[in-house]
């Protein structure tokens, strides 16, 4: 079931009303039951992959504590071959074959590649990661093993993160199912809030931007420098909006219920370094990889600091890529974020040098902007792959973008030159010919109020100020964003970019 | 239990009746904004003019009723030369591109809950209406319209963008995927799928394979008399006759010359069989079929060099003359 689907608008009120008309014990079933009603409107019989994988967790995760020494080991790695088989099944399989059928042919072998048609579960990534957290935690005696399977099962399935996170951790999560949580308005209308802000961010600024977005990288050959340049800021804004727009549905209709889960966006664009651009994006997912792969393998005692380090972000790096999808896109997705860290970690101490002998640290102001924008500039970069359909794309996207600044820098001087606004209305037909000028502009405009918006939160609090604002202005304001929601979205159904995941 | 019912909490309560109040707000700026802010649906708009002008007669059709060229001295649609020769009756204009047999039911199906009713609705067949390439054309399937011709009541029409970005109206009735993975018959024996022939539809220079290919992909496929539109034609005539409307129905001439020399033999023959089926299907009904498939040669179509249907004003007058003297001039038993 989507969220932005008119199934999850009944859905949702009617387990809110039930929930707070059961009794506590009786609500971890209900929860458990919803879930699974929500998981199989996707694809129904993929649930016994969530089955299999909640019933290998939980009992390996009891035998687990239970055991020392070398055999903890083994527990930990069999859970783990079971999580990461299940997903290499699914969803790295075909690509697997593939490459090796590529190597083959390459090397004249004879080899007929195995190709499975069978779709991706759902979220599988965020299950097996969310899995993985439980059965770490309980080896590394973080957390204890939980003793109801229908918890675990819980825990593992809840709806609201179900199928796109957050990721969450043992210690977080399964706590508050033992918890009774009471009827708050307070808390409910705070999460009915964080659930509009989410709605708006998908339906009326992602699936709008997505409408310019889709056809320009569907045929990038045919579309002009500026136009792709364009694209890519879209789909920056895109991506961001549409998965911080799920994870503040889930976050808010969790607070409905009396949950809280991770926050998943910290304002990731306002970020002046790619390393707190990964502190600010998909947070649980960062946190994930920050604690079970990264810091085992920085803290390693083979090599020195620097190798340690930097191979240490590159691996983590290039699984980021791979766990967003199973292809060169995303690894050289990965790569590229990891490859700026290396160098940006390599490179700090000449920055500094340079940034002090240029005199920018007596301007601190601008030196933030001007790491605000590069960093920007440089996640658009990566999302250039992870939008791409091939790398051959990605490759054209990039150089028709340098043509694109060439074009409007030329374009520009050709207008100023005969004084004539021919040569920018040319370059500018090719922006708008996507998606049309009207729409173009909304879309622009639309981004910088959201931006602004941003800003505003950043410095003010937003929500808290509406929290304490007026009755009649804060239902002035939800009743705009309901409205802007019923008619500015767009009337075919776009499914959340990180469903795929 | 702590709350053994849910009315039994105030907090709980409160906040219901909060959510109402506001959904109550909402639908009423809904309303509100729907009905002087947002366009509503032009095609039902204005055939709610034609019916409260009260015509005589109702002409549906697709482009071909007034697509003109720039050689044609005079531009005049079909309609209007009918209009010339039946001064007496007053007859609309409902043809728009594209348009075919799964809205004419619906127009119907609309005029028929009219209290102003036309005499007869006039309800051209496109033969190639039937082909994958415009039968389950995603971007074809006009829900936006069928929403708003079928809306009971009609105040639901001011929710037409709530609903439809929520999902309650279908918005996708054929998706893509299963359009472009459609077979494309020629005859009753598959030869492609519609991803094949799409992409050379719009070819500006096509060469004579893909000119043959296109003819097969119009109008080989053998007709079912089970097919969806024809489904509509047999629900169109139901409620035509239910509300004592007239159906003049007739088949759009196609260029089998132009068929003929690409696909050879087997064109005229598929055409015929296909337009025996539509007959039937009317005679079933006992409505009278106008069979005009294979009325007009070459120079009557627009452009001859590729599968077309848009007539020159030779075509576009020899189709009123037949209509003329089909349905209002001639007796009932001279028909086919």
């Amino acid at each position: 079931m989507l969220f932005n689907s008119f199934s999850f608008l009944i859905f949702f009120p009617a387990v809110v009303i039930a929930y707070y008309a059961l009794p506590h014990r009786a609500r971890v079933l209900l929860l458990l039951l919803v879930s699974c009603f929500f998981y199989m409107a996707f694809v129904p019989q993929y649930i016994l992959v969530l089955f299999f994988l909640i019933t290998v967790d939980f009992f390996l995760g009891k035998a687990i504590e239970k055991r020392e020494g070398s055999e903890r080991k083994m527990l930990l790695l069999l859970s783990v071959f079971a999580n990461l088989g299940t997903l290499f099944f699914f969803k790295y399989f075909n690509f697997f074959n593939e490459n090796v059928d590529a190597i083959a042919q390459f090397l004249n072998w004879n080899y007929s590649p195995l190709i499975l048609s069978i779709a991706l579960p759902l979220g599988l990534s965020f299950h097996v990661f969310q899995s993985l957290s439980y059965v770490i935690e309980v080896y590394r005696r973080r957390y204890g093993a939980e003793k109801n399977i229908l918890t675990y099962a819980l825990y593992v399935m809840f709806f609201p993160q179900l199928v796109a996170g957050p990721i969450e951790r043992p210690g977080h999560l399964i706590p508050q199912f033992r918890q009774e949580h009471t009827f708050d308005a307070e808390r409910i209308r705070s999460g009915l809030e964080r659930m509009l802000w989410g709605f708006f961010k998908k339906i009326v600024i992602a699936d709008n931007l997505a409408s310019y977005v889709n056809p320009v990288y569907l045929s990038p050959d045919e579309h002009s420098g500026l136009a792709l340049l364009l694209a890519t800021v879209f789909f920056a804004f895109q991506v961001y909006c549409d998965f911080s727009g799920y994870s503040d549905i889930a976050v808010g209709s969790a607070k409905v219920l009396g949950y809280d889960l991770t926050i998943n966006f910290n304002r990731p664009f306002f970020s002046s370094s790619i390393a707190e651009f990964w502190r600010r994006w998909h947070i649980s997912l960062s946190n994930w990889l920050r604690d079970y792969v990264y810091y085992p393998l920085a803290l390693r005692k083979k090599g020195s600091v620097r190798y340690r380090i930097v191979s240490a972000v590159l691996i983590t790096f290039v699984l980021v890529g791979l766990w967003h999808g199973a292809a060169w896109t995303f690894v050289a997705f990965g790569v590229l974020h990891g490859s700026f860290l290396a160098v940006g970690q390599l490179s700090e101490r000449w920055r500094k040098k340079a940034v002090s002998f240029l005199g920018l640290s007596q301007l601190p102001k601008l030196m933030l902007l001007w790491k605000t924008l590069t960093t920007f500039a440089l996640a658009c970069a990566g999302f250039v792959f992870f939008r791409a359909h091939s790398l051959s794309d990605a490759f054209l996207i990039f150089k028709g973008s340098f043509y694109g600044i060439g074009d409007a820098i030329s374009a520009t001087a050709a207008s100023l030159w005969s004084v004539s606004a021919a040569p920018i209305q040319a370059v500018l037909q090719g922006v708008f010919e996507p998606a049309g000028r009207l729409h173009v502009l909304a879309y622009i405009a639309m981004i910088a109020v959201f931006v602004a918006v941003e800003y505003a939160d950043s410095r003010l609090d937003l929500a808290k100020k509406i929290h304490v604002s007026p009755a009649w202005f804060r239902y002035a304001l939800y009743a705009f964003a309901t409205l802007a929601l019923m008619n500015l979205g767009v009337t075919h159904e776009i499914p959340f970019i990180y469903f795929q995941f | 239990m702590r709350y053994p019912l849910f009315i039994s909490n105030s907090d709980m309560t409160r906040i219901f009746a909060m959510c109402v109040g506001f959904i109550l707000v909402l639908a009423a700026s809904q309303v509100v904004l729907a009905r002087y802010l947002v366009p509503g649906e032009p095609r039902v708009e204005l055939l709610d003019t034609y019916l409260r002008d009260g015509y005589d007669i109702i002409y549906f059709g697709d482009s071909v009723i007034d697509t003109h060229t720039s050689k044609d001295s005079d531009p005049s649609s079909i309609v209007d030369m009918l209009r010339k020769r039946e001064a007496g009756l007053t007859i609309a204009d409902f043809s728009r591109g594209a348009d075919n047999l799964d809205l004419f039911e619906l127009y119907v199906a609309y005029i028929a809950r009219s209290p102003v009713k036309p005499s007869a609705v006039i309800v051209p067949i496109n033969l190639r209406s039937f082909s994958p390439g415009w039968d389950l054309d995603p971007t074809g399937q006009f829900e936006k319209i069928k929403f708003y011709l079928t809306a009971q009541p009609r105040f639901l029409t001011y929710f037409y963008r709530p609903f439809a970005i929520s999902g309650v109206i279908n918005m996708n009735e054929v998706s893509e995927a299963v359009f472009q993975d459609t077979s494309v018959y020629y005859g009753k024996g598959v030869v492609g799928k519609v991803a094949q022939y799409e992409g050379r539809r719009w070819l500006s220079e096509p060469a004579a394979e893909d000119v043959r290919d296109m003819y097969i992909y119009s109008y080989m496929p053998s007709l079912d008399s089970d097919h969806r539109k024809l489904e509509s034609l047999r629900r169109l005539v139901d409620t035509a006759k239910e509300n004592d409307i007239e159906v003049y129905a007739y088949i759009t001439p196609v260029d089998y010359e132009g068929g003929g020399r690409y696909v050879g033999e087997d064109f005229v023959e598929q055409i015929k069989e296909n337009a025996a089926v539509v007959c039937a299907v009317l005679k079933e009904k006992s409505v009278l079929c106008l069979n005009l498939a294979l009325n007009l040669t070459s120079e009557h179509f627009s452009h001859p060099e590729y599968p077309d249907e848009h007539l020159r004003q030779s075509g576009r007058a020899f189709v009123s003359k037949s209509v003329d003297e089909f349905f209002f001039k001639k007796s009932p038993n001279d028909s086919d």
